[in-house]
């Protein structure tokens, strides 16, 4: 319990009532909302229940911060639950070559044999500071902008020092609002973490990347670590108690955990290029890499294992761009984003110092994003050139005209030696891939420049030369040396063997560089202009909304709320849980070997049918405003006890980026009893049985 | 408004040989595209077995059937059954709909009263001959008597020779005409039926959709001299049952499809007609719910209502997505374009003009939707209402019985006259409450935007509400002794009536009548050019492509196959195992127990195999009609029953979709498992293996 928290509940929570009620533009559960600012109001006339400051600090001192994602205590001798996803990393890092955790899974049977997991450091929030006032202060009167803005920067660094000195915990600053409100929140670090259990990859990514946002759902999507402390279990004040059953269709859930990003003060010009211009652009971009990544893979089982990751993430980008783009194109959400806009104008129009400031903000953004929309396409083709050849050569050529440059002329990345040593250090790292995927990148690259921008184009004549796609690939390909280690490391350590080069590659990057930097330039023009004039509107639009709407997302922790919920999907409405016999009815349908063993169960989970109860509880859905960040969060009934374990949103929740819609938006969570009833019947872990069932 | 055209254009669309889609096409049994199924799948099937699916088929009313056993058994769907179900429950005073059916011995089994099954004994092309009966020179009139003289002569001689029944049965849009002779079945009883609750398991809300887990059969016998009868052929039960990606064939009835109709009709279905039909029923739907939750009483006079406009408003809206979406329309464009170009390479064709015309034809359509109200407020009566529907037929009966039978509306010719009686002196259920409700909404849509003069006569300054209530309270139109009573007093008593509806009947008598003869000349003018392009299509493309459904015979075939829907891979298969994910998952409250289950089901479960295949997924070009349809494997044993299609499926009313149109069907493994383990049902399933 601290001091800063407190002060800031009691201070807000009489003027924030009233907000709260003056805002009725926020939609049914919509929300990630910071721990001293909760729809209190809007809960309980919804639910007919709030929580309290005791179980706000309850669920707030239970929750964890993973790298990447979120997790919480769930047991008084410090075990931790979190996704498999997000401890993926980590359960990788402690596998070696003959013991497979990842695709065998883990358990440890006694507390010795839990491992160490090097690097892996989990954070708990202890208190937060606002900062604000402070900060405003700290500019002295009539001070120019940007010595206020130094002078605000060192007041920060002298307060984070002094909490650091203080608290003796780690603080960040945390900047709520686009700048709003600047906060500082103190964490406690744990460094001595160990792998405890972890389920096989195929039945916690059961479904692989077809299922993959969609709903229904049947994965296992848990792992537990303990945290240690001197050698010996770490004793948490607070962990949160395993409810005995999970939760009931209409139960209130709360979500505490770290959702990591959104656009949602995005301007709806912004919204609307992304939806017509750089969106479309994306999908095409993807669906050509994926292309030629699925062509590839099929020459055999080698080729394909090189490619899987890389084919992973860029078949997960494509479906969170197709998806988010499905979103923007419904007419209902894009006229209410537009009407809150508007009203937003309105109101920033009749007070004449918003109007100063940020009056002329939303058009400004529209011209400088169509702007940017006019050379989308050029970016679009450059970022389809995956070659690494192509890659290395751009960053050496890169490299060459910024050093040719003096260094105060130059772009700010390449200023100092220590800049110039990283970048060097990072192309050194670079290793060219495969010479048949490096042919199909480029050819893959050069039609598309072909197709999209035309042959008289400059940057399809640079690529081309006036030669075919597959003919200038291989003619650049075979020509270059930059296969070559030797000779890499040469251009980069001598500078003349550099400017002596006339390797074919080089110098198609030489010629790509010169055409990109008048594009550069401009582009970072643009850039500062949508950054200066979203942050203008954001300041409007926290001076008249206040306190009344959420932060956008900052990867700090946060709490939403909502209900076990259907949704319409697919002509009918979605059951709000499956369970173990929805799990085996999937892996029966699809056989084991369908789509690259995409539904095949572990051998564990064949073996361990005839002793689960196929009934019980294994995933739902809730109506909780999320995303990713929020993945390993708790799930968390009336009486603050944990009920689930979020993992995943259904596809409709990608627009969520922008905007909630709660028709359709959904949290995907594991069941808390479908957890337990894994941990004990499949996994045979009775002793984590007893210690997270224990009072 | 629906009109019931002979719209042409899309087969040609389709036509263009090549732009065939995979596995499309509902075929006739006289034009299999054996060659490309051969090259797709290393199958073709022989007439052999053609004529074996052929004859073991049954048209089962608005569905379809099939012999499966020596003894006459018949599988169809619970829901093609459901009727013969209801009507025996209410005979002898049981719910075999909510709990099932099962005959223990053959004596049990219960006759069904009126249901007639047909099996497709031959079929004969008589095109040519009818053409020559046409002489030379005839008038266009003289010609069509000639024809249907020609007709009704070949069926007298196929009737006396055969002792069949014949039908004529037209192709193409006449391009081609033949003659199909059935085999009539009369005696028919109800062996078995399963649970309401397992047949139709997922309710309306899962209906039109997939993954499902449904056991929608139902089994008949046919009986004839009092003993079962011995069909000469009927489908093996498969030993085996089906794999993913193994073919399959779908021998049933498909009752209509409208994939000939021009670009512009789709574009004007899904951008205009549609969205339209849809916000009017969502409004009533909308209606009927607040009149619905101010008592339980009142819930249940609407509930059917509701459900029919909800499912109305599901495939409406399965629909427009489908021709929303722009590659299958630009598919559809393209193919209009490539007949359109050679039409107008051929002198002799008289459709040059015809897409034009039908696009002129829609234009006026829409001005008439605008400018009369009455399209928005049908509900089986006028307005809303069912009196006054009746009313303004008792008006019009003595009206137009005065007039010679050539000269009166359609529905009073001598011929039909019988049917417009009967259906008034039909007794019906009646709620005073639910009839004010519905006839103030009728009123309220049609007074909203520019009220029409006759709206405001019939409202006569007060409100809808007001309107209605003394309407209906006046009224004594609900006892059907006043409407027999008005009846035979002819146009004397009609027109001596103060019944409030009768007054009414006669302020939208004239303006009704004449939004009706501007709606039938924009249907004569899309019919007329319909059939041009048809003919043009025909002459163009010939039989390299399928006729659209008539609820006749047809083969269609594809593989079992999952679909990319919902962001991932959908799966080929349900099992047991997903029904009862689904009902623990909703629990048996939910939706008004939409996915309850029957407590036969709750208590055997530990006896089933829960990886049984319940319910698969193929890409077969089928539509509703097809209901019933046996699903047939390349060795010609029945694998399956047809019961649904996927929401993708809507839109194949107007076009097919390979890529995610799917017919759905109970596994045939399924129903004997399920027969055997929780209905016990030893003697038939011993009877269906042949054994």
């Amino acid at each position: 319990m601290n001091g800063y928290l407190e002060q800031t509940m009691r201070k807000t929570l009489t003027p924030l009532l009233a907000l709260l009620i003056a805002a009725p533009a926020l939609r049914a559960d919509e929300g990630m909302w910071t721990f001293d600012n909760l729809p209190v109001a809007k809960m309980k006339q919804k639910y007919g229940f709030a929580p309290d400051q005791a179980w706000l600090d309850h669920v707030r001192l239970s929750a964890v911060r993973f790298p990447g994602g979120s997790g919480s205590f769930v047991s008084a001798d410090g075990l931790v639950l979190t996704n498999h996803h997000v401890g993926h990393n980590w359960i990788e890092r402690v596998s070696d070559s003959t013991h497979d955790y990842v695709g065998n899974g883990f358990v440890a049977a006694t507390r010795e044999q839990e491992i160490k997991v090097p690097g892996l450091e989990l954070n708990t929030l202890i208190s937060m500071e606002n900062v604000t006032e402070a900060l405003a202060k700290a500019a002295p009167e009539g001070a120019g902008e940007a010595a206020a803005a130094k002078a605000r920067q060192e007041a920060l660094a002298g307060l984070l020092k002094a909490a650091r000195e203080r608290t003796g915990l780690q603080c960040e600053p945390v900047v709520l609002y686009q700048g709003g409100e600047t906060w500082i929140y103190a964490y406690k670090v744990h460094k001595d973490v160990r792998l405890v259990l972890a389920p096989e990859y195929g039945i916690a990514a059961f479904g692989k990347e077809w299922d993959n946002f969609s709903w229904p759902r049947f994965c296992l999507d848990f792992s537990l670590f303990r945290v240690y402390e001197d050698g010996k279990p770490y004793k948490p004040q607070h962990h949160l108690a395993w409810a005995p059953k999970g939760p009931a269709y209409g139960d209130m859930t709360f979500i505490v955990g770290h959702p990591g990003r959104t656009s949602r003060l995005e301007t709806l010009a912004q919204m609307e290029a992304t939806r017509d211009v750089f969106g479309p652009l994306g999908v095409r971009t993807l669906d050509r890499t994926r292309k030629v990544l699925h062509a590839y893979a099929t020459r055999g089982a080698e080729p394909a294992r090189q490619v899987s990751a890389m084919l992973m993430g860029v078949e997960n980008g494509y479906k969170v761009t197709v998806n988010e783009l499905v979103g923007l194109r419904d007419r209902e959400s894009m006229a209410e984003v537009a009407r809150a806009e508007t009203e937003l104008r309105a109101a920033v129009d009749k007070d004449p110092a918003l109007k100063a400031l940020a009056g002329s903000s939303w058009d400004k953004v529209a011209a400088a994003t169509a702007r940017r929309a006019r050379f989308a396409k050029e970016d679009a083709i450059l970022g389809s050139l995956r070659s690494r050849m192509l890659e290395f050569a751009l960053g050496l050529a890169r490299l060459e005209a910024e050093t040719a440059l003096p260094a105060d002329k130059r772009a700010s990345e390449y200023r100092t030696e220590a800049d110039i040593t990283r970048r060097k250090a990072r192309l050194k790292g670079m290793v060219p891939g495969d010479a048949v995927l490096e042919q199909a990148f480029l050819e893959s690259g050069f039609n598309a420049s072909l197709q999209d921008l035309g042959p008289s184009h400059p940057l399809t004549a640079a690529l081309l030369g006036g030669k075919a796609p597959a003919e200038a690939a291989s003619l650049l390909l075979s020509g270059t040396r930059l296969k070559d280690a030797a000779f890499r490391a040469s251009l980069l350590d001598d500078p003349k063997a550099l400017k002596d080069s006339r390797d074919p590659m080089l110098v198609l990057a030489r010629s790509l560089a010169a055409l990109q930097a008048p594009m550069r330039a401009e582009r970072e023009e643009i850039q500062a202009v949508i950054a200066e004039h979203g942050a203008r509107i954001a300041q409007a639009r926290f001076k008249v909304r206040g306190r009344s709407v959420y932060p956008d997302a900052t990867f700090t922790l946060r709490l939403s709320y909502g209900a076990v919920e259907t949704y319409p999907s697919a002509g009918t409405l979605a059951p709000p849980f499956t369970t173990f016999a929805g799990l085996y009815d999937r892996a029966d349908a699809w056989g084991p070997e369908a789509e690259d063993h995409s539904w095949e169960l572990p051998k564990r989970w064949v073996d361990a049918r005839g002793s689960l109860d196929l009934r019980t509880h294994f995933n739902f859905i809730s109506s909780n405003d999320i995303i990713g960040g929020n993945s390993g969060s708790p799930v968390i009934d009336r009486q603050g006890r944990l009920i689930g374990l979020v993992f995943d949103g259904n596809i409709e929740s990608n627009a969520g980026r922008f905007f909630f819609d709660p028709k359709v938006n959904r949290s995907l969570s594991v069941d808390a009893s479908g957890i337990l009833a894994a941990i004990d019947k499949v996994y045979g872990a009775s002793r984590l049985v007893l210690e997270i069932t224990s009072k | 408004m629906k009109n019931r055209l002979p719209l042409l254009a899309l087969a040609a669309a389709l036509a263009a040989g090549s732009a065939l889609r995979a596995d499309e096409g509902m075929w006739t049994f006289d034009n299999l595209p054996l060659q490309k199924m051969k090259a797709a799948y290393g199958f073709a099937p022989d007439q052999a077995w053609l004529d074996h699916v052929r004859l073991s088929a049954i048209h089962f009313g608005g569905g379809s059937g099939s012999f499966i056993s020596a003894d006459g058994l018949v599988l169809t769907n619970h829901h093609v059954g459901r009727g013969s179900v209801q009507a025996l429950s209410d005979r002898l005073k049981k719910d075999f709909i909510k709990d099932g059916f099962l005959a223990a011995t053959r004596d049990q089994e219960l006759k069904v009263p009126g249901l007639e099954l047909r099996t497709l004994v031959s079929m004969e092309n008589v095109t040519e001959r009818v053409a020559k009966a046409v002489k030379a020179g005839l008038s266009e009139a003289a010609a069509q008597k000639a024809r249907a003289e020609e007709l009704a002569r070949i069926q007298k001689e196929v009737r006396e020779k055969t002792g069949l029944s014949p039908d004529v049965v037209r192709l193409y849009q006449g391009g081609e005409i033949w003659i199909y002779a059935y085999k009539k079945h009369t005696d028919v009883r109800l062996v078995m039926a399963p649970e309401m609750g397992v047949a139709f398991f997922g309710g309306d809300p899962d209906n039109f959709t997939y993954p499902r887990h449904n056991l929608d059969f139902t089994l008949f016998r046919v009986y004839e001299d009092g003993k079962p009868y011995h069909p000469a052929h009927h489908l093996t039960w498969t030993s085996k049952g089906i794999k993913a990606g193994e073919l399959t064939f779908v021998v049933g009835h498909p009752g209509s499809t409208e994939r000939l109709a021009t670009y512009a009709q789709m574009i004007n279905a899904g951008e205009f007609a549609i969205p339209r039909r849809v916000k009017a029923s969502e409004r009533m739907r909308d209606s009927l719910v607040a009149y619905g939750k101010l008592s339980p009483e009142n819930r249940r006079q609407v509930n059917s209502l509701i459900f029919g406009l909800e499912n109305g408003i599901k495939a409406s809206t399965g629909y427009v997505s489908g021709l929303r979406n722009k590659e299958a329309m630009a598919r559809i464009r393209k193919a209009e374009e490539e007949l359109k170009a050679k039409v107008a390479a051929d002198p002799a064709s008289d459709a040059k003009d015809s897409w034009k015309a039908i696009e002129k034809a829609l234009e006026a359509q829409k001005a008439l939707f605008e400018e009369s109200q009455f399209a928005n407020a049908r509900t089986g009566g006028m307005l809303g209402s069912s009196l006054l529907g009746q009313a303004l037929t008792l008006v019009r009966l003595a009206d137009e019985a005065g007039l010679p039978s050539d000269k009166r509306l359609e529905e009073y010719r001598d011929a039909n006259l019988e049917n417009v009686k009967r259906r008034l002196l039909t007794e019906r259920a009646f709620f005073p409450g639910l009839e004010i409700h519905q006839f103030a909404f009728g009123l309220q849509e049609a007074s909203s935007g520019k009220a029409p003069a006759y709206i405001k006569a019939v409202l006569g300054g007060r409100t809808p509400e007001a309107a209605a209530k003394a309407a209906v309270e006046g009224s004594k139109l609900m006892d059907p002794a006043v409407r027999k009573a008005l009846i035979e007093g002819g146009k004397a008593a009609v027109d001596a009536s103060t019944d409030p509806m009768i007054k009414l009947a006669r302020l939208i008598d004239a303006p009704n009548r004449e939004y009706r003869k501007k709606a039938e000349a924009i249907s004569a003018v899309l019919a007329e050019h319909g059939s041009r392009i048809a003919k043009a299509r025909f002459k163009a493309y010939g039989k390299t492509v399928y006729p659209d459904a008539t609820l006749t015979l047809r083969l269609s075939y594809g593989p079992v196959a999952g679909y990319p829907a919902n962001g991932t891979l959908i799966q080929p298969f349900t099992t047991f195992g997903g029904m009862y994910d689904r009902a623990a998952g909703w629990g048996p409250e939910a939706e008004n127990g939409a996915w309850a289950l029957p407590k036969r089901w709750i208590e055997k479960r530990s006896m089933l195999d829960m990886d049984t295949p319940f319910v698969f997924a193929h890409a077969v070009d089928i539509i509703g009609g097809n209901s019933g349809s046996p699903v047939i494997d390349t060795k010609g044993e029945l694998v399956g029953l047809i019961f649904d299609g996927n929401i993708e499926s809507l839109p194949g009313h107007f076009f097919y979709d390979g890529k995610v149109n799917r017919g759905i069907s109970v596994d045939a493994r399924a129903i004997l498992e399920a027969m055997d383990k929780v209905y016990d049902a030893k003697e038939l399933v011993k009877e269906i293996r042949g054994k």
